[in-house]
């Protein structure tokens, strides 16, 4: 079935492409072991048309595909590319395991340690590593099951009081359940290759581009996991395992196991708030007006809406049921949510606050030097041994005002303040997220109901990246890894539509290469770039072949998907990030001078991206609810 | 074989820049010695060396003083090796003195600085092993402007970088075989490219980057003496004496500063060749010392020992040289290399286990021939490793590049039973099923012994040990391993008494209608 929207006039699929590569491949068979010169010839013609920036008619690959060899058309059936990939990148994280570790090993460390030799009534008030528990209590119940596995490894890393304990029985056993924990995202990924082979059937034979090979890829080595589960530890592979899960049965419109899957995922991170509004509304209206067009209150269903609400609350009791018992939820919740955390995380994710506090920066140094504001800030400036010196951090640190301003382009957790623009509070940032997720949420609930069309299942999905994105933009303290949340549903819509296929590419540039200051270490700066580039390469090199874009005149120094200016954004992470990685520190000296400044650019320059991507997925959904 | 005459560069490029992160994340791992005073390992031999030559003059190199004190990492190989460090510890010498401070600097561990080694032998890999390869795996499809297959070539080319044993070595334990294979490498493209004089001296280049590249002489030898015996009388002299002339400029070049005093250039000699150390070392996986658990060697005398190894090693390259002389082509070349590498590992004297590193370098451009026996010949020489390796604490790594390695030959390659000769022409459908049945019979042939490998390798980290026999599982694994490469060198001769030529095929082919 093809996507009909989303069509560029400067994307085309060739037609006929299945028919041109099962006739050739029959020929093939036929034919006897090797290709024919005049095929050869056919093909360098096609390449060579390929490249003069023509078009062409038939897939160029389309002979390897009928590959004549038996072993290899053996090998070449339709799970082989999956299994590969799964195994590939398996033993890539396998081999990752004594690279850097962040704080969060110890983090987790110290949680296995807790929910194994602390009566549950401690688990939200212990206090003897500062790392205290601050995931929601599913996943504590999670941590408590692999402690009693942690035993037999190594029983020493379930003590309390053995903190930064990290003996390599304990790293090889931290590591392997992230790796075991994967299979259930992997799992996920193969239910969706399952869903774009059911889906997506006739259109090509050609194993290496078919939707689920370029999903699986896509998935499998998204390097935003790679990097935070893999090399900084953490589980979100799993977690956003769950939430994959939870699209997919929406998609597939079983509302209650998706209801359940959410609900676990939210029981298990409560970050997946970001996303809960989208499924709630959009549940409730499928599920609760099921066959209403229009809204009207009185069909409203309500064993259905029980059924919804039962499997929540179920799931949530589970979870929070004990600590309801221990009267203890005021201070679990306070763990959940520690607004005094601040506007934005240590590290600025690519965010709209990135922007704001990069603007009130900017506007501190042209004040330092301008003098235009006559203000309470006005002193910051002058208390400076230098003030003609125009840059911000070659103020040396003498006083609390100097402190602040360090905060700021700086790694320090804490309320950081602005300087001159106003400071944000967190119910400014609720209502500005509130709003960001309207045209999102309205779309969802205009969406059609009860068609069985697994292409209203892509009005969810982008609707659900529409309301994750404006969290991920406005929300209060954000982590740069919750772009993950985002960008892996985006995946899905990339693999049916070019126009989505492009906003995945500008997303997936920006909110990836946002991630990497989360590796800091010598050996894994040269690492982090690598697998950077290499997946937004390859992420490039399949949408461009899935979709066999045809270049217009136009477009000829545009990256494939891509316009002028999107791709000269994307072309600019490549002079920003040799900024940053070497001209700052080798050549300019500036690494004492100005800390921080390289972690500013690159945020900033990500939420460029990401505010962009957000506001033509708005724009999207503008113009399909009409 | 110029850069410029590659097409679709970006595509093998992404291909060599997968190779060099896979190379990049085994570089994380601990190396050999880590934290192991006094004597360290491997890693700390190859810092010593950047502390010596950039400390000393090229005189007192090889020579023990009291500022140089050979028992601890004297410098024991050619002088292309001391050049190579020297360079290193220029730029070591730059970046942190510290790093290569005579005599103080011993067994220093820093973060930055194992960064540094590791991004050396990173660099290395990649200018001198991955581009042949690169240009290797790009060649066997495009001779004869044969068409870009350009998924085919990608998914060769990478396979070709992934095979485990140079990788682990390089980037785990920590060595510079990259510059002696990838050399190596390089004369080879030129061979295939009928380049003979560029590759007899990138050949001694690599024979004066580590003499172990020895191994791999014969077939160089005799496959160009074949080639000038080729060209008839009178050019084949003039080519004989080109490249005679070549390689010997090449020496002399290299070993400049040592000519000038004989007693420099002994001196060299001798450290290059140390008789004293034994007929082998350790459990390594050749004849003498699987020999030796039935007779006990080391009751005789050491130059008996080295009479009969020589001897040894000089007949099991008899038939592969010979064979090579009488008919060299790029095909029978290679499998020549394997067979006098081989013959070399098997038989000779003090051999060290990752002697096996030159064997497993032809075999991995063999890959897209033979495919089956190259994934299984790879993988037997990645165990035969195995103790090494697990001394270095690189036992995951090595299971996981095992993996990957089988991973990707099996679904990237075509695995096929290699047909040479008479056997190309039969046709028809019991041929088929015939050549069916025996692939699977292969197949399976090498699951049973992958496994056996994986069996022993876990024995000899998690079996008890027993008191009486401490060493028993990493001999069961060196004598498995040594059956492994006794069946392996014999079945290779069979393939290369068969092999026809790949690259030159056409051309010979009107070369012989005129």
């Amino acid at each position: 079935m093809e996507e009909t929207r989303g069509k560029a006039p400067w994307l085309r699929r060739p037609p006929m492409k299945g028919e041109g590569i099962a006739s050739s491949s029959r020929r093939d068979s036929s034919g006897g072991t090797l290709m024919s010169a005049e095929e050869r010839l056919r093909m360098m013609r096609v390449i060579q048309a390929r490249e003069m920036g023509g078009s062409y008619h038939e897939d160029p690959y389309a002979p390897h595909a009928g590959a004549p060899d038996q072993a290899t058309r053996k090998d070449n059936n339709k799970s082989s590319a999956f299994t590969v990939l799964l195994i590939a990148v398996t033993t890539v994280k396998l081999l990752l395991f004594t690279s850097y570790r962040s704080t969060d090993f110890e983090v987790h460390r110290n949680w296995l340690a807790i929910t194994h030799s602390l009566p549950m009534r401690q688990w939200y008030v212990d206090a003897t590593s500062e790392w205290t528990l601050d995931y929601p209590p599913l996943f504590a119940w999670l941590e408590f099951c692999l402690s009693h596995i942690a035993r037999f490894f190594d029983a020493r890393m379930l003590k309390v009081q053995n903190l930064n304990y990290s003996s390599p029985q304990t790293i090889l056993f931290q590591r392997l359940t992230v790796v075991l924990a994967d299979s259930v995202y992997i799992y996920a990924v193969s239910e969706g290759c399952r869903l774009l082979t059911s889906r997506l059937t006739s259109r090509s034979r050609n194993i290496l581009y078919s939707p689920a090979t370029v999903y699986s890829l896509l998935m499998l080595w998204n390097v935003g996991l790679l990097i935070v589960d893999h090399i900084h530890f953490q589980y979100n592979g799993f977690l956003l395992g769950l939430l994959q899960l939870a699209v997919f049965r929406v998609v597939e419109r079983r509302f209650l196991a998706a209801a359940f899957y959410v609900s676990v995922a939210l029981n298990m991170k409560h970050i997946f708030l970001y996303m809960a509004p989208a499924f709630g509304v959009y549940l409730l209206r499928q599920c609760c007006f099921p066959n209403s067009p229009h809204l009207d209150i009185r069909e409203f269903n309500v064993k259905n809406f029980a059924a919804l609400g039962s499997i929540f609350a179920l799931v949530t009791a589970i979870a929070f049921g004990p600590f309801a018992v221990f009267g203890q939820l005021p201070q679990v919740f306070r763990r959940l949510f520690p607004f005094q955390r601040g506007l934005t995380h240590a590290y600025w994710a690519p965010n709209v606050w990135a922007l704001y506090n990069g603007a009130d920066t900017a506007l501190t140094v042209l004040n330092k030097r301008f003098h235009f504001l006559v203000q309470s800030v006005q002193h910051v400036a002058d208390s400076a041994s230098s003030p003609d010196n125009s840059t911000l951090d070659a103020v040396p640190l003498v006083g609390t005002e100097q402190l602040k301003i360090q905060s700021l382009t700086g790694g320090v957790v804490g309320a950081g303040e602005p300087n001159i623009l106003p400071a944000v509070s967190p119910s400014v940032t609720m209502c500005l997220t509130i709003l960001g997720m309207f045209p999102a949420l309205w779309s969802l609930w205009r969406a059609k109901v009860g068609t069985p069309n697994l292409a209203s299942g892509d009005v969810f999905v982008r609707g659900l990246v529409g309301v994750t994105l404006s969290s991920f933009l406005f929300g209060w303290h954000v982590h740069e890894k919750a772009i993950l949340l985002a960008i892996v549903p985006l995946t899905w819509l990339a693999i049916s539509s070019a126009n989505d296929a492009r906003l995945f590419l500008l997303l997936s540039t920006a909110g990836l290469t946002g991630l990497h200051p989360l590796l800091f270490t010598p050996s894994e700066i040269p690492l982090k770039y690598m697998m950077i580039f290499l997946y937004i390469y390859a992420a490039f090199k399949v949408l461009k072949d899935r979709f066999s874009v045809v270049r217009l005149p136009g477009r000829r120094y545009c990256l494939p998907l891509l316009n002028r200016i999107e791709t000269l954004y994307v072309l600019g992470f490549l002079p920003v990030e040799f900024y940053n990685a070497v001209v700052h520190e080798s050549i300019l000296g500036l690494c004492t001078k100005l800390p921080f400044l390289p972690l500013m650019v690159t945020s900033m320059y990500c939420a460029i991206g990401v505010v962009y991507v957000y506001v033509l997925i708005v724009i999207d959904l503008f113009r399909l609810s009409r | 074989m110029l850069l410029s005459k590659f097409r679709c560069l970006h595509e093998i490029g992404s291909v060599a820049l997968f190779g060099v992160l896979i190379r990049w994340i085994i570089s994380t791992n601990p190396y050999s010695g880590k934290g192991k005073p006094p004597m360290f390992g491997d890693f700390e031999a190859q810092r010593h060396w950047m502390e010596i030559t950039y400390n000393l003059p090229v005189s007192e190199w090889y020579h023990n003083s009291t500022a140089n004190d050979l028992s601890y990492w004297g410098l024991d190989y050619p002088p292309l090796t001391a050049y190579h460090s020297w360079i290193c510890g220029f730029i070591a010498n730059r970046i942190n003195s510290s790093w290569i401070a005579l005599s103080e600097s011993r067994g220093i561990e820093t973060e930055s600085h194992k960064v540094f080694m590791r991004a050396t032998a990173i660099i290395a890999d990649l200018l001198v092993y991955i581009l042949p390869i690169c240009a290797l795996g790009y060649q066997r499809r495009t001779h004869h402007g044969g068409f870009p297959y350009i998924i085919r070539i990608c998914a060769e080319i990478c396979v070709l970088l992934l095979a485990p044993p140079q990788i682990l070595i390089d980037h785990g334990h920590f060595q510079y075989n990259c510059v002696s294979l990838g050399l190596t490498a390089w004369a080879i493209l030129f061979v295939n490219d009928e380049k003979d004089v560029t590759a007899a001296v990138l050949f001694s280049l690599a024979l004066n980057y580590k003499h172990m590249s020895l191994y791999l002489a014969l077939p160089f030898f005799f496959y160009l003496l074949g080639r000038c015996h080729q060209a008839g009388r009178k050019a084949g002299s003039t080519k004989l004496v080109k490249i005679g002339a070549a390689v010997i400029g090449t020496f002399i070049l290299c070993w400049w500063p040592y000519l000038w005093n004989f007693d420099d250039a002994t001196q060299v000699v001798r450290r290059l060749f140390p008789f004293s150390r034994g007929i082998f070392e350790d459990k390594v996986a050749n004849v003498w010392c699987a020999l030796n658990i039935i007779v006990k060697l080391h009751r005789f005398n050491t130059g008996v020992l080295a009479a009969v190894s020589t001897l040894a090693t000089l007949f099991g390259n008899v038939f592969s040289s010979l064979d090579l002389f009488r008919n060299p082509n790029d095909h029978k070349f290679r499998y020549a290399l394997v067979n006098s590498a081989l013959a070399f590992f098997l038989f000779s004297f003090q051999v060290h286990e990752k002697g096996i590193l030159l064997p497993v370098l032809p075999a991995t451009l063999l890959l897209t021939d033979d495919p089956i026996a190259a994934t299984w010949f790879i993988i037997a020489a990645t165990f035969s490793m195995f103790p090494l390796l697990l001394k270095d604490g690189l036992a995951l790594p090595t299971y996981a590049m095992v993996t990957l390695f089988l991973t990707l030959s099996c679904t990237l390659l075509e695995w096929k039973l290699p047909r040479y000769g008479e056997r190309v022409s039969k046709h028809g459908p019991q041929n088929e099923e015939e050549e069916q049945h025996q692939y699977d019979f292969a197949c399976a042939l090498m699951t049973i012994s992958v496994m056996g490998f994986v069996i022993l390798s876990l024995g000899c980290q998690f079996a008890p040990v027993y008191q009486r026999l401490p060493d028993l599982w990493t001999l069961l694994l060196s004598v498995y391993s040594c059956g492994h490469f006794v069946l392996f060198f014999i079945y290779f001769h069979v393939k290369q008494f068969e092999a026809q030529p790949i690259l030159h095929k056409q051309r010979r082919k009107t070369m012989k209608a005129e």
